[in-house]
């Protein structure tokens, strides 16, 4: 190996010492600047806040798509049935008051004040007419039915063209129709129950018990 | 270095990239005189050196954040460290060897080789005396590969050359070197 090759072989690797290494290090130490939280977790903090409010916003868009989407509730029949053209039919006597056109009359009109449904009228209408097809003092005479829809039918094929209320408050205008059906009924056959034991008494036979005819 | 160093070492800098100053403090002590060395190297001016040790911590501090963890810290370090010097040596006067350079340069030629430090002045001096006619990429490239004994993969890290780069200027530095010993009489 020749002096040069010698020369550079002893440089290699060899590092200069600090002679005030321990003053070196706590000049650097003083000198170092407070650091705030890093840029990486700043951009950690600033991703997850916008995730987070982007997430809301999404829940928030979402309910808000539902709430404008939702089922619209069935409107509440609140609208006048139309007046009838046809007259009742003129009780004959106090006893016909309680005959089921009357019932039917009565529901009628408190179907115009009240959330009353198609199937409740219908079907109270329908009740009132087979208990009447079963006790002749409570029937109208046949000839008052005719081929032409009666006012209450008509009111029904009226209120088959309207919407029909929530089930929650279709639930509790059944219960209150039932109790006024059974409350009608009951007013009914109080009146009526004189002069069936007075035709009884023409007849001859005995009077049935009152449990009998209200049997619905 | 090995596993359980190379471990070590990355928990202390994901220390230190929670703002630990005290692991911070180690990373300093361990490491300052590497880069006192480049600087010294480079610079041929201890204060000077010192300051570019000074500053490329307080980089290093700044930018931990930036700092991937799969990457070599004294790679990374050599970076800041080395574009530091290169800016330094933009402001400073061109190496002119010193009279007291070349007998400080014979001082070392003549002692024995085995076993002797070499004391900051006389890096100053050898330096002064071989690098004076390199251009600072030559240079450069010659501190790193030659002096500080980087790998080439690492200095074409460090430095941002390419390897047929660093090779040619490993190789006319020198070649340049041998030759300015050859005229002072080495052989």
């Amino acid at each position: 190996m020749n002096k040069t090759d010698e020369i550079l072989e002893r440089l290699k690797g060899q590092q200069p010492v600090i002679d005030d290494s321990e003053d070196l290090t706590e000049r650097i130490m003083s000198s170092l600047p407070d650091r705030e939280v890093p840029r990486h977790d700043r951009r950690n903090l600033v991703g997850r806040t916008l995730l987070y409010t982007s997430s809301i916003a999404a829940v928030l868009l979402v309910g808000f798509f539902l709430y404008q989407n939702r089922p619209k509730e069935q409107p509440v029949v609140t609208q006048q049935t139309e007046t009838h053209e046809t007259p009742l039919p003129e009780p004959q006597n106090v006893e016909q008051e309680n005959t089921p056109q009357t019932v039917e009359k009565h529901h009628v009109v408190k179907s115009q004040t009240s959330n009353v449904t198609l199937a409740n009228i219908k079907r109270d209408v329908e009740q009132l007419h087979v208990s009447s097809s079963e006790e002749p003092l409570l029937a109208s005479s046949e000839a008052e039915r005719d081929d032409s829809p009666s006012p209450s039918e008509r009111a029904v094929e009226q209120l088959e063209e309207e919407p029909v209320i929530s089930p929650e408050k279709q639930a509790l205008v059944d219960i209150f129709l039932a109790e006024e059906v059974l409350q009608v009924a009951y007013e009914m056959h109080e009146q009526t129950e004189p002069l069936r034991a007075y035709i009884a008494t023409l007849e001859g036979r005995e009077l049935e018990t009152s449990h009998q005819i209200i049997s619905f | 270095m090995n596993k359980r160093t190379q471990q070590l070492e990355s928990e202390i800098l994901k220390r230190c990239q929670r703002g630990d100053k005290a692991a911070f403090r180690w990373v300093v002590q361990s490491y300052q005189r590497l880069v006192f060395s480049l600087a010294l190297k480079m610079l041929c001016d201890e204060e000077e050196s010192k300051d570019i040790v000074q500053e490329t911590f307080i980089r290093v501090w700044q930018n931990l954040e930036s700092y991937e963890p799969g990457r070599p810290f004294i790679t990374w370090l050599y970076t800041i460290a080395t574009r530091l010097c290169l800016d330094r040596l933009k402001g400073m006067k061109q190496l002119v060897p010193l009279a007291e350079d070349e007998s400080m340069l014979r001082q070392f030629a003549s002692s024995s080789s085995e076993g002797r430090a070499i004391e900051n002045r006389e890096w100053v001096a050898i330096v002064r005396m071989l690098a004076a006619e390199l251009s600072t990429k030559q240079r450069l490239v010659f501190t790193l590969c030659h002096l500080e004994e980087l790998s080439s993969s690492e200095v074409e890290q460090i430095t941002g050359m390419d390897a047929k780069q660093v090779k040619s200027n490993l190789y006319v530095a020198r070649q340049t070197i041998r030759k300015r010993l050859i005229a002072l009489g080495y052989e």
